[in-house]
């Protein structure tokens, strides 16, 4: 879909399991336990660039 | 590392955007978000309080509508779409697709040994029809 998500596909997030990791230019800009905090601190370096924000999963069992 | 069915996916709400990954979840009945995404899409959060029925127990929720894009190679597809916005603190939820506003939106097919998932956006005519069969 764009560049970032394809990092986010490529690299290796286990050093952010857990954690909300925003993406800009293929860099990691930001991670936080908080969405908004991640979304926060890359708006401020991502520009007008729109950033890419995922949550990188457990291991454990998800039951919906 | 579990493989879960995720999918990339644009939200964006009067000028706030931003790309992240969607669970497409068969088992959710709407798509919903926590109220931490709802906040910075500036989403109005300001209508009544809904219980929803979660594996964990109820949940409050707030109806919303978003802008959804879903993209692959030259095809993009934008929709508004509605969405639960869930009043819970904890933020490790990923967004979820659910059936109303999403699944049926698309054709999905799981190739679950393969990990991998299709998408094929339904003609408006696809969705009528489907309605008519599915209707008692």
């Amino acid at each position: 879909m764009s560049d970032s998500y394809d990092f986010f596909m490529q690299m290796d997030m286990s050093p952010y399991i857990g954690e909300w990791v925003a993406i800009c230019d293929r860099k990691v800009v930001s991670h936080s336990n908080s969405f908004k905090e991640a979304y926060t601190k890359a708006k401020k370096v991502c520009g007008p660039s729109k950033p890419f924000i995922a949550l990188v999963p457990k291991d454990a069992t998800m039951i919906l | 590392m579990i493989k879960r069915p995720m999918i990339p996916i644009v939200f964006s709400h009067e000028g706030e955007a931003f790309e992240t990954m969607g669970l497409l979840d068969s088992g959710a009945d709407f798509t919903a978000f926590t109220k931490e995404i709802a906040e910075v899409l500036e989403l109005d959060l300001s209508g009544p309080r809904e219980k929803a029925l979660g594996v964990g127990g109820d949940i409050e929720t707030i109806r919303s509508k978003v802008n959804i894009t879903v993209s692959k190679a030259h095809e993009h597809y934008t929709f508004l779409i509605h969405v639960k916005v869930l009043l819970i603190e904890n933020s490790s939820t990923p967004p979820l697709l659910g059936r109303e506003g999403f699944f049926d939106e698309f054709r999905i097919t799981f190739e679950e040994r393969a990990k991998k998932i299709i998408l094929k956006k339904l003609e408006k005519t696809d969705r009528r029809e489907r309605k008519i069969r599915s209707s008692p």
